[in-house]
């Protein structure tokens, strides 16, 4: 009876609440467009995350629909390109911000990354990770690497481990 | 450097072992409470139903089938942990034990369940809509093998506890019990306030 009336009252709240999602990650790609001959980073990360970075706090609502209050694209531009660097056997190269897009529960943005070092020559990828990791402490980035003629790779960050490198 | 599978094998074990997510290490101590060190075989039961129910998320998210509003399993998950602890020291344990099918069970897989779910929302959202079911698998072997390790240091300490003091079953339950029930119940209140 107690355990009955508890679930009633505490399931009806729950629908009333809103919460902060539990996974701290971002997923990013590292691949070659043939038909470009440029390599693309694309990132998904949280909006909410995103905003916390960026603002401070979220907006206190019951009910938010993220969509709707995406962090504007010069903001996220910025934040992003402090961020996340890559080198190409050992020479940093420009990140170039292409387009972003918003989506149901993340931010979605593409960059360009022109190079002379086609895929074939590249012996070693150095990246820079620090998407949200001083932010969050369990904040986990991934950083999947598929390009033309090679194994695909995945290098891990953290908060501890921003750095990493995927070696031909 | 690593390929993908051990990549979010990694990921799910990290993230039942951290602290800053405590909730999913709070129920399986919670959910553990309530036996002896001596009733493995039961606790290994708990332990599969709780993958059972991850399982059935896994399937479920990678056909399409379920799609539940992220708050509520978020609410959902400290009101399992609140039951599971209230329902340890409402019970006569003793009797209890001698049930072939426990309630226990049934909250390890539901909370299985649940968890599994809150997960694959938020995959998916990152996946881009991608198949991510090979990512999940990972994730949950991962998780698994945390909450195993989990489940050994906690009744390694209730062993060391209890023949170095004697402890008795019941006072290790009300203990820990009490514990899970009112950390559970912040997190409710965090929720909802």
């Amino acid at each position: 009876m107690i355990a009955g009336t508890t679930w009633f009252i505490l399931l009806f709240a729950s629908i009333l609440s809103a919460s902060e999602h539990p996974l701290k990650m971002s997923v990013a790609n590292f691949t070659y467009l043939e038909e470009k001959k440029t390599y693309q980073l694309d990132i998904r990360l949280y909006i909410d995350d995103l905003i916390m970075a960026t603002e401070g706090e979220l907006p206190k609502a019951i009910s938010v629909d993220w969509s709707t209050i995406a962090p504007g694209k010069a903001v996220v531009r910025s934040y992003l390109n402090e961020h996340l660097k890559i080198s190409l056997n050992g020479t940093e190269h420009e990140l170039k911000f292409s387009k972003m897009k918003v989506e149901e529960l993340t931010v979605y943005v593409i960059y360009n990354l022109k190079s002379e070092i086609i895929p074939s020559l590249i012996k070693t990828i150095d990246i820079t990770d620090t998407v949200l990791v001083d932010e969050f402490v369990n904040q986990r980035n991934i950083v999947h690497i598929e390009l033309p003629g090679k194994k695909r790779k995945s290098v891990l960050f953290n908060r501890y481990h921003r750095t990493g490198s995927a070696e031909y | 450097m690593m390929d993908q599978f051990k990549v979010y094998l990694q990921l799910g074990f990290e993230h039942i072992s951290d602290v800053g997510a405590y909730d999913h290490m709070l129920f399986i101590i919670t959910l553990c409470a309530f036996y002896a060190w001596k009733d493995w075989k039961k606790i290994l039961i708990l332990v599969t139903a709780f993958t059972i129910g991850h399982s059935i998320t896994l399937a479920l998210s990678a056909l399409d089938i379920i799609n539940v509003s992220q708050q509520l399993v978020e609410t959902l998950i400290p009101i399992t942990i609140f039951l599971t602890a209230i329902h340890n020291v409402s019970v006569n344990r003793e009797n209890y034990l001698k049930r072939k099918i426990m309630l226990n069970y049934l909250l390890a897989l539901f909370f299985g369940f649940i968890h599994g779910m809150g997960f694959s929302n938020f995959f998916k959202a990152l996946s881009g809509g991608e198949s991510i079911v090979g990512e999940l698998f990972a994730f949950n072997i991962g998780l698994e093998i945390g909450q195993i390790l989990i489940v050994v240091i906690f009744f390694t300490l209730y062993f060391v506890l209890d023949k170095l003091l004697g402890i008795k079953d019941r006072d290790w339950n009300l203990f820990i019990s009490g514990a899970g029930a009112g950390v559970s119940l912040i997190m409710i209140l965090n929720t909802i306030l």
